[in-house]
């Protein structure tokens, strides 16, 4: 094979293996970004498709932008052996002459020093698939044991919290049922008794009853009070739970927990 | 390369001559092997002539000295034409002038008349002599080596820029070292006759030679940064009045293709064109006036020419 078609065939092999290489680690980066982005998408349940979107762009926009780049450029700066001779004899490699043959001759030879590990970031590689294999299980576990947040009530919460109570937690009376700690959930129950809260109570207050004579004032009643604190502090169950139930509310009790068998 | 192993012969072989001096025997060599002429300026007593003679010794070439005066005329170098009485017939018989060697060495080249420097710059552009009708060929290889001393400048007829421009490099001629000039001393205030060098080269070896030069390949960046550094020689006004022409960057290429043969190398490499700019360049461009005032000589502003090309 002439000298000319060995050089050729070994310009062709150095780009190829550099395309290869730029192709393997931007693939492992666009899978460690497509991984970062699934894993909190998933956990939120925003659509964790989505996160192919940044890992193609970041690939083929990487790729292109690295294969259209001169690697024997690299090579050279990887090697000093080779700096200036590969791309001189790259852009004169139609040539043919005694002075050129002799130059692509010398780096056949000298090309042999050449180690392709050499271009690897071990480290980095390393790096990302350990990163890779974290995310990976990550992901797994998180959709086994069905670990997620919900995003729509964690805003509803939040704005409610900023809207309703204005940010201010100080103070024991919460400001409406809903912030009451430890109430539950609504129990299954007829609709009707739910509604039994809810009816509106309309009363008038008459000033014009109320009369005030600052006329008729007296002393005082002078009165003793015992500081005593009760012998016992107790609270009472509500009626609902004790077996003794009231006559006229002991068909609805009934009514309930036949429902909640039912169910 | 082998031919590293010759040029390290040549100048083994110019050092029991010519003591130190290596630039400027490397940059003679340079011109020789571009084909093309130089110009060397330095002050008296710099064996200018000694290692110029040296080298045309050892390449088995031709050489001619023309002593350059203002009475000088054109025919005293390319040679006249005289009547002929051999054998009862009288004719005209062409006797060459000192031109028709393979190196001339152009002592003082600005002393010389304008008239006489247009003879010889004809001989080194078109290697040709024209006396009256008739035309003479001059023998291949052909070089001019011409001096020209950077005093006395009185009564001197300075070479204007566009004919300097005709030769590849100006060639600066500068002191020798303590050490070399103690070993000058040694060698020629104690040992009266000049030792005898080898031929090494001769004509076919120097015209293949010459051939090899146009052959080593130049990186298509590095062809590019040239052209950009003789550009930059035209764009900057405030520095240069009048930058080099496009054969400036001819002979930078040429120039950088034969220091890197010279250097052993079949590539051209970014030092041979960072070395190669100032010899190339100095005689090509016109400092501005500011500049000058400034105390800035044509090394200078190549220095700055190639920081700012880079």
């Amino acid at each position: 094979m002439k000298t000319k078609d060995k050089f050729k065939s070994l310009i062709r092999e150095i780009n190829f293996t550099f395309i290869s290489i730029i192709l393997f680690t931007t693939l492992l980066t666009s899978i460690l970004i497509f991984l970062s982005v699934y894993l909190p998408l998933s956990l939120f349940n925003i659509g964790p498709v989505y996160a192919l979107i940044p890992a193609s762009l970041y690939f083929f926009i990487v790729t292109i932008k690295n294969i259209k780049k001169r690697h024997i450029i690299y090579l050279e700066k990887k090697y000093h052996l080779l700096d200036e001779r590969l791309r001189t004899a790259e852009d004169n490699i139609a040539d043919q002459n005694p002075v050129v043959g002799q130059l692509k001759d010398d780096l056949l030879n000298d090309i042999k020093f050449v180690s392709i590990s050499s271009f690897f970031n071990e480290k980095r590689v390393s790096k990302n698939i350990f990163l890779i294999i974290v995310l990976c299980f990550l992901v797994v576990a998180s959709s086994n044991i069905d670990f997620s947040f919900d995003l729509a009530r964690i805003t509803g919460a939040t704005s409610n919290f900023i809207y309703r109570t204005g940010g201010d937690i100080s103070g024991d009376r919460p400001s409406s049922l809903d912030d009451v700690p430890g109430r539950s959930d609504p129990y299954f129950a007829n609709s009707s008794l739910s509604e039994l809260g809810q009816e509106q109570l309309d009363f008038l207050v008459k000033s014009s009853a109320y009369k005030l004579n600052l006329d008729d004032f007296r002393e005082p009643e002078q009165r003793e009070f015992q500081d005593l604190f009760p012998d016992e502090a107790f609270t009472h169950a509500p009626e609902a739970y004790e077996e003794r139930i009231n006559e006229k509310h002991q068909d609805l009790v009934k009514a309930y927990f036949l429902n909640l068998a039912k169910q | 390369m082998k031919y590293k192993q010759t040029f390290d012969s040549l100048y083994a072989e110019i050092g029991k001559i010519v003591v130190g001096q290596k630039e400027v025997v490397e940059q003679v060599m340079v011109a020789l092997l571009c084909d093309a002429n130089a110009l060397l300026e330095g002050y008296p007593g710099l064996a200018k002539t000694l290692a110029i003679k040296t080298m045309a010794q050892m390449m088995d070439l031709k050489f001619s000295r023309i002593q350059n005066t203002p009475d000088l005329m054109p025919s005293d170098i390319t040679g006249t034409f005289i009547i002929d009485e051999t054998s009862g017939k009288r004719s005209f018989k062409f006797h060459p002038g000192p031109i028709f060697a393979n190196i001339v060495l152009a002592d003082e080249i600005n002393r010389a008349t304008p008239k006489t420097q247009s003879a010889l710059l004809e001989a080194m552009q078109e290697k040709q002599v024209t006396v009256g009708n008739s035309t003479f060929q001059l023998d291949r290889p052909f070089f001019v080596l011409a001096t020209q001393n950077p005093i006395e400048q009185e009564g001197t007829y300075p070479l204007p820029e566009a004919q300097a421009d005709r030769f590849l490099l100006k060639i600066k001629v500068g002191y020798p070292t303590y050490k070399e000039e103690v070993e000058i001393v040694d060698k020629y205030a104690f040992h009266a006759p000049e030792p005898k060098v080898k031929v090494l080269l001769n004509k076919q070896n120097l015209s293949s030679l010459q051939s090899m030069v146009r052959q080593v390949p130049i990186a298509n960046d590095l062809k590019q940064r040239i052209v950009k550094i003789v550009a930059e020689t035209r764009e900057k006004p405030s520095l240069i009045e009048y930058g080099a022409s496009p054969r400036a960057s001819i002979g930078l290429v040429l120039a950088s293709k034969a220091r890197a043969l010279i250097k052993g190398r079949n590539y051209v490499s970014k030092e041979d064109i960072e070395e190669m700019a100032y010899p190339v360049l100095r005689h090509r461009i016109i400092l501005d006036f500011e500049a000058e005032r400034k105390g800035m000589a044509a090394d200078d502003a190549v220095r700055e020419v190639l920081k700012s090309a880079r």
